[in-house]
């Protein structure tokens, strides 16, 4: 008596079937997805360029995630990825990396971003220099009072998988960062400590530091003695090359992608692309501008 | 329950019984082959999972030990055909290759600076004493805490309050951890700072705090169900002889089961450390030691996250943080071992 079915069970367990096989038919349908991994800074307007992008080409799905250009890179070269997002130029190690392995990289730049550097809206100091800012994260500045502020300065970063970690050390730290600086996982965990912390002192990417609004005060830098501080939300700034930490975001692909990854880097250099790079409050990159 | 003679017939049903889906019985044969097609399908399953884990431990190992192996130095010839100046061949070749293996390193060196431009370090020191730091604070909180719920809930508690606290625990055990991280990171880490006048909360105190909140359903669960072993004889003889309760909790009861709270700690232990999201988020990740529960800490499994998607496959990078894994990995299969056997062993 105990296993004779009702017709309800019945019924239930033909329902289960029936959307078991829709899920999978659903699965099966998008063929392989397009997988695209790499920069946090990036990941916000990727996933809106994604979502843009699958409504356009019915049956192409993306599956995007972080983790970082580094981890971007090296997925791509691994073969587990087909689109790495990378906010900084390949590294020398992955150019011999890739050409160990036998694969071509080609970087496909379609957006310009800056990296912010913040601080808390308590904070009095309103620029630093680029030596001040490279002696506050090589750690031989570590309190506020040679710069016009007061207390210890607590230091926010990103680990070293980051590509906005690696193009600050190449620009401004030009060495070891102090070790004592906190790795959070991305630009939003950095606005949020330094929002919360009197202290801090950060560096986050653009479009996330647009969220923050008021919560955070962005920092001008001053390249040159003596000139004004440069404001990282300046779009002139950004093209012409005067903000010191302006990149190129790009999408890195294998040479000779399949069409579907063609048709997504095409897409982000579209009409349909440039909109949300204008929405997400970065910069569309133009032939003239100044950055790689 | 069977009759000698299967009937071909539909049954009489019962009254407000509807067998609408009655099915002639089958043979003895038929039955034999959909046994037999049960049990491979069940058996296939089983041997997926035994499978699964033999490689897993295989590959761990043998990645894990692979840092104790050198690297040779990067051919020029891929300098040259990866289109590198003079100094990037310097950099990348100094990344890359000429490494001599771990032995120098991991166990005896607390820098861990990975991606260091002229001198990479693997030192595991400090990313042990911040792994040791938060879940110790864990284990200490929760430990106590956890059994003294576990006594309440076995010896003081009405039924009432029992059946609502089981599907309670259960909720606990079922937070996501990263729920918990952002709890850390909005909640807890702000009011530590206030509290103790620091300029973060991003601190290894707020890890600990939040892994003794994670390994509180585990320490309570498994505390409980030894305290319950403990047989009614022993109370109610202790009773009859005229102790009161604490005293019969005390003299009886926990003798009786010490051996399942030892056990619920550590497996609360172990649950603490092997959990990653919450730390990574609350603890702050600084490459510098942790010289206190107030400084930042960057715990294993954080360093494991937020690294191994990043790095070349077979650098020095990524072999060190195999060895990393395989460490964790140790380290809690050993805590498993003894908590298990330490409930094998119960009291008679």
């Amino acid at each position: 008596m105990l296993f004779v079915p009702s017709p309800r069970g019945v019924r239930l367990r033909g329902l289960s079937l029936c959307a078991l096989a829709l899920i999978l038919g659903l699965g099966c349908a998008s063929g392989r997805p397009l997988r695209v991994q790499g920069s946090e800074s990036e990941l916000e307007l990727i996933s809106g360029l994604a979502e843009r992008f699958a409504a356009a080409h019915p049956g192409v799905g993306v599956a995007l995630s972080g983790g970082g250009s580094a981890a971007g890179v090296t997925s791509l070269i691994d073969g587990a990825v087909d689109v790495a997002t990378v906010s900084r130029p390949l590294l020398p190690t992955e150019r011999v990396e890739a050409a160990r392995r036998g694969v071509r990289l080609e970087a496909t730049p379609f957006a310009l971003d800056t990296i912010c550097v913040v601080v808390n809206p308590q904070n009095p100091v309103a620029a630093l220099d680029l030596d001040q800012l490279g002696e506050i994260f090589r750690g031989e500045t570590t309190r506020w009072e040679a710069l016009g502020g007061e207390g210890p300065i607590s230091l926010y970063g990103r680990p070293s998988s980051s590509g906005t970690w690696s193009l600050l050390r190449e620009r401004i730290v030009q060495g070891d960062y102090t070790p004592s600086i906190r790795a959070l996982g991305g630009s939003a965990a950095v606005v949020q400590a330094v929002a919360a912390d009197a202290h801090g002192l950060g560096y986050a990417a653009l479009s996330y530091v647009r969220h923050a609004g008021d919560s955070v005060r962005v920092l001008g830098l001053v390249v040159r003695p003596g000139e004004a501080p440069v404001d990282p939300r300046d779009e002139a700034a950004a093209r012409e090359g005067r903000y010191p930490l302006t990149r190129a975001l790009s999408l890195v692909t294998l040479a000779e992608p399949r069409p579907e990854v063609a048709a997504l880097v095409a897409f982000s250099r579209s009409d349909a692309g440039l909109a949300m790079i204008e929405r997400a409050g970065l910069f569309a990159l133009e032939a003239d501008d100044a950055q790689r | 329950m069977l009759s000698a003679e299967p009937s071909l017939a539909p049954p009489e049903p019962a009254e407000g019984v509807r067998l609408s889906a009655w099915r002639p019985p089958v043979s003895d044969a038929e039955r034999a082959r959909r046994d037999r097609r049960m049990r491979a399908l069940v058996t296939a399953g089983a041997s997926l999972v035994g499978l699964t884990l033999a490689a897993l431990l295989i590959v761990l190992t043998v990645k894990g030990l692979s840092a104790l192996w050198p690297i040779a130095p990067v051919d020029p010839a891929l300098l040259r055909e990866a289109g590198l100046n003079a100094e990037e061949s310097a950099r990348a070749a100094a990344a890359l290759g000429g490494w001599e293996g771990l032995s120098a390193g991991l166990l005896r060196s607390a820098r861990w600076a990975p991606q260091a431009i002229d001198t990479p370090s693997f030192g595991a020191l400090g990313l042990m004493r911040s792994t040791a730091l938060t879940t110790g604070l864990a284990a200490l909180i929760a430990a106590p805490v956890g059994v003294a719920v576990a006594i309440y809930l076995s010896a003081f508690a009405r039924p009432m309050e029992r059946a609502w606290a089981r599907p309670a625990i259960e909720l606990l055990a079922a937070l996501p951890s990263v729920l918990l991280g952002l709890i850390g990171v909005s909640l807890l880490g702000p009011a530590l700072a206030r509290l103790f006048d620091l300029p973060s909360g991003l601190v290894a105190l707020n890890g600990g705090l939040l892994l003794a909140l994670m390994a509180l359903p585990t320490v309570i669960a498994v505390a409980w169900e030894a305290l319950n072993a403990v047989p009614s004889t022993f109370t109610e003889a202790s009773l009859a002889l005229g102790a009161d309760r604490v005293t019969t909790l005390w003299r009886v009861t926990l003798p009786a089961a010490w051996r399942g709270l030892v056990a619920a700690s550590l497996l609360g232990l172990g649950r603490a450390l092997g959990e990653t999201m919450a730390v990574l988020m609350a603890c702050g990740n600084s490459e510098a030691p942790p010289s206190s529960l107030m400084s930042p800490a960057h715990a294993m499994t954080a360093t494991l996250a937020l690294e191994l998607p990043g790095a070349l496959r077979d650098s020095a990078h990524q072999r060190a943080l195999f060895a990393l894994g395989l460490m964790l990995l140790t380290i809690s299969l050993t805590n498993q071992l003894v908590a298990r056997r330490l409930l094998r062993q119960r009291a008679p």
